[in-house]
């Protein structure tokens, strides 16, 4: 008996081991099945204005091409914001729609309901699927933003409008005090301290930096300072070592060396058209209210650059914006979903949207494309930020993430209004950020 | 026989009546019944389940009143959030609700005068209430621009430096002593710039509403008190002090009460001035709630936390009407 019961573990870890060294084929899945009839989908979004022009005329085209009878109806749901509070009623009460642009702490939260489709087996499906050159065309930093640790490792997103912090340039005020476009960090406080310039009653007329307290952009200094945002076991924060306290100490010293302001609102853009400023920290989609603001003021250049780093041959910088989940439906909708969102990442797809939309092609490919060379012609920041997707690296996709922003917010304005110094506000905002993580899981 | 029969008569006929008056009664008030009770009681009835349960996106454990001892007390990162709101709150109500009544008794008063145009003087000081809070919020945002506002310009004339207004965490209070060279401890440094802001702006919002209110109030008084007042030789400081001020206690309660609970209750104003900001000087209770429940998706701590804010107010309410109560006139 005891002989018999050891042949069978031995022949059950044999088993065990052969089907770890040799996969069996993979198995048939939901999403291998095909389309038996029409299906209508209803898309939830928070593009407004331009982009939501842009979407809508991609949204047509595929309803008009696919030759699937697949319906996609694309609906604004207000800011992203509103858009998240309405997803959140809509788990409520069931009634969630079949896809829904997110940005990556919502889809975290979504799947506290256990809601969203894995597009892991539909990205590798033999029938409905990419191929693995196709795959290897999209960003690794995309895949890395949609794919959830805390979650199995589960590819719960989709790119969808994606962009990224950089740095944008008044190229007049540079070349009028004859200084290139800063580097490094030494370089660009020596560079926003000499732009400085007062009228007779010693009113600061001209302003070297306008520092964005959106903690994005601070995320972004601490990974082009070399840093980390998050430990490794993604329970506690890493942005509150050096990094993040010398981020806080250039503010400090922008401040109270006269050379950095807290901008109100949007401000900032207005006064580098005007000629008052010479650098601020935004996204990507900045680029058409500055080429907007640009065709309206006479001999106004500007550029965009990468951030300054503490080591220009490891540049980094933070790639955000939103994707799009799938919500569980049926395998049929669940499936047109996939599809719709895969022909909208397709090269030829992302160099159009990125081409009307602002936004930044999901593929490497799409840099071939006609569409984006011509649009590139008209708006080369466009090309300059694109040039940059490969040293984007994401923000943090777990839970809490939201709050987390909060906190950083808080603490760059305690130091900009003087309220703490660099060390406190640093070590308070980690201390809280680490307790709100931890009450998240 | 018959003496037998014409009460049964009567009664049958009143047992026949009272059901049919009482149906059309019910009929009549049956619309805001279904109204309240779809979008007033059964919210509020599903909120209370929600406090008693982790409601984290959806249904957890149940946990009695543990959310509520979270706010309270219990939970590190939660409690102190809440009695600063709750600060901050009282705060709010202290800073607008006297200058709401002060202001809107005086304007309603010198509006109650036969004065030329004073139809349009009424209409004018309604307008801001009718006026969405939005719209005006766009405005106050430019006037209290800290780089291109109409306020610090002002200032500027008179030889004020800018003030960052609404993106001023610091205290108003420290703010006005160290214009002086005077230096004041954290503890004495008053709400802050941004909130005292918030408050300036509330009460330009509300006052048409109360003076509207004070102003019936004002026409409810008799004119005979006035006319003997006079003949007695009372002087206006006196008619007014000793006549019209006790005479419109019962109203200056009531918007006492209303502006009170309103203040408590405040969402908009701050939410579209401040958002809460700078440093959460800003952030009511009601803001914290909706960051709570909206914002973090924790439904079950937000109900528990928009309860303690109902049990505040009723409280607040309570103590109004048993220590003011009593000391208003009804004549």
């Amino acid at each position: 008996m005891r002989l018999t019961a050891a042949i069978v573990t031995t022949l059950m870890l044999v088993t065990a081991a052969c089907s770890t060294a040799a996969p069996a084929p993979q198995q048939s899945t939901e999403a291998d099945i095909s389309l038996s009839g029409p299906v209508s989908l209803t898309l939830w979004h928070a593009l407004s204005g331009p982009q939501q022009v842009a979407l809508d005329a991609m949204v047509k085209k595929f309803n008009d091409t696919n030759g699937k009878g697949i319906t996609v109806t694309a609906l604004n749901q207000g800011n992203y914001t509103q858009l998240y509070q309405k997803t959140l009623g809509a788990i409520q009460a069931g009634a969630l729609p079949d896809l829904a642009h997110a940005y990556e702490s919502f889809v975290a939260d979504y799947m506290k309901a256990d809601v969203v489709v894995d597009l892991g087996p539909y990205k590798d499906s033999a029938k409905n699927g990419l191929t693995k050159q196709s795959q290897d065309d999209i960003y690794k930093g995309y895949y890395d933003t949609n794919t959830f640790p805390q979650y199995g490792n589960k590819l719960l997103s989709w790119p969808f409008t994606k962009s990224l912090a950089v740095m944008y340039v008044n190229d007049d005020i540079l070349k009028e005090i004859g200084k290139p476009t800063p580097k490094t960090w030494d370089e660009f406080e020596a560079t926003a301290a000499a732009v400085v310039k007062k009228d007779a009653s010693g009113k600061v007329i001209r302003n070297g930096f306008a520092l964005n307290t959106d903690a994005s952009y601070f995320n972004a200094q601490v990974y082009s300072r070399g840093g980390s945002l998050m430990a490794a076991d993604n329970k506690t924060v890493a942005w509150n070592g050096k990094e993040g306290l010398a981020v806080l100490q250039m503010y400090d010293r922008g401040i109270k060396g006269g050379w950095a302001y807290s901008p109100a609102g949007f401000d900032y853009q207005n006064d580098m058209a005007a000629g008052k400023l010479a650098f601020f920290l935004s996204s990507t989609s900045t680029v058409p209210f500055m080429k907007d603001l640009a065709d309206k003021t006479p001999n106004f250049h500007w550029s965009i650059a990468n951030l300054p780093q503490s080591d220009p041959t490891k540049a980094k910088t933070v790639q955000f914006g939103a994707n799009v989940a799938v919500f569980k439906s049926t395998p049929e909708k669940q499936l047109a979903s996939w599809l719709f969102i895969k022909w909208f990442t397709e090269t030829d797809q992302s160099a159009q949207f990125a081409s009307t939309s602002y936004y930044m092609p999901v593929r490497a490919s799409a840099a071939d494309s006609q569409v984006l060379k011509d649009y590139w012609a008209k708006v080369p920041q466009g090309k300059q930020g694109f040039d940059l997707i490969k040293v984007s690296s994401p923000e943090p996709n777990v839970r809490g993430q939201q709050d987390i922003r909060d906190v950083i917010l808080n603490a760059i304005t305690s130091v900009a209004t003087g309220k703490a110094t660099p060390d406190a506000a640093i070590k308070t905002a980690g201390d809280k950020s680490n307790q709100i993580l931890a009450s998240a899981q | 026989m018959g003496a037998e029969v014409i009460p049964a008569r009567v009664k049958i006929g009143q047992r026949r009546r009272f059901p049919l008056e009482a149906m059309q009664a019910y009929l009549f008030v049956l619309p805001a019944v279904v109204i309240i009770g779809i979008f007033k009681v059964f919210p509020a009835i599903a909120a209370f389940y929600m406090s008693l349960f982790k409601w984290d996106v959806i249904q957890g454990a149940f946990r009695g009143f543990g959310n509520y001892t979270d706010w309270l007390y219990d939970n590190s990162l939660r409690s102190p959030d809440f009695w600063r709101s709750l600060s901050t709150t009282f705060t709010y109500v202290i800073l607008t609700v006297p200058l709401e009544i002060a202001f809107s008794l005086v304007i309603a008063y010198l509006l109650f005068q036969k004065i030329r145009g004073r139809g349009i003087y009424r209409t004018a000081y309604y307008l801001p209430y009718v006026t969405s809070f939005v719209a005006a919020a766009v405005v106050f945002n430019w006037l209290f621009h800290p780089q291109y506002g109409l306020v610090n310009a002002l200032l500027g004339v008179v030889g004020i430096g800018p003030q960052r207004w609404l993106d001023e965490p610091s205290g108003f209070f420290q703010i006005v002593a160290s214009a002086f060279g005077i230096a004041l401890p954290e503890w004495a440094a008053g709400p802050s710039m941004a909130l005292v802001v918030v408050s300036i702006v509330t009460v330009w919002h509300y006052l048409g509403y109360q003076v509207v209110i004070f102003l019936a109030g004002l026409s409810n008084i008799s004119n005979e008190y006035y006319e003997a007042a006079r003949l007695d030789g009372a002087s206006e400081r006196q008619i007014f002090t000793k006549i019209t001020l006790p005479l419109l206690s019962p109203t200056t309660f009531f918007v006492f009460t209303i502006a009170t609970i309103g203040a408590l209750r405040s969402f908009d104003t701050v939410f579209i001035l401040t958002g809460g900001g700078p440093l959460d000087t800003t952030r009511t209770v009601t803001l914290l709630i909706f960051k709570t429940a909206l914002q973090q998706a924790q439904f079950g701590l937000g109900a528990a936390l928009a309860f303690i804010l109902t049990l505040i107010i009723l409280l607040f309410t309570l103590v109004q009407f048993r220590v003011l109560g009593r000391r208003v006139y009804y004549g």
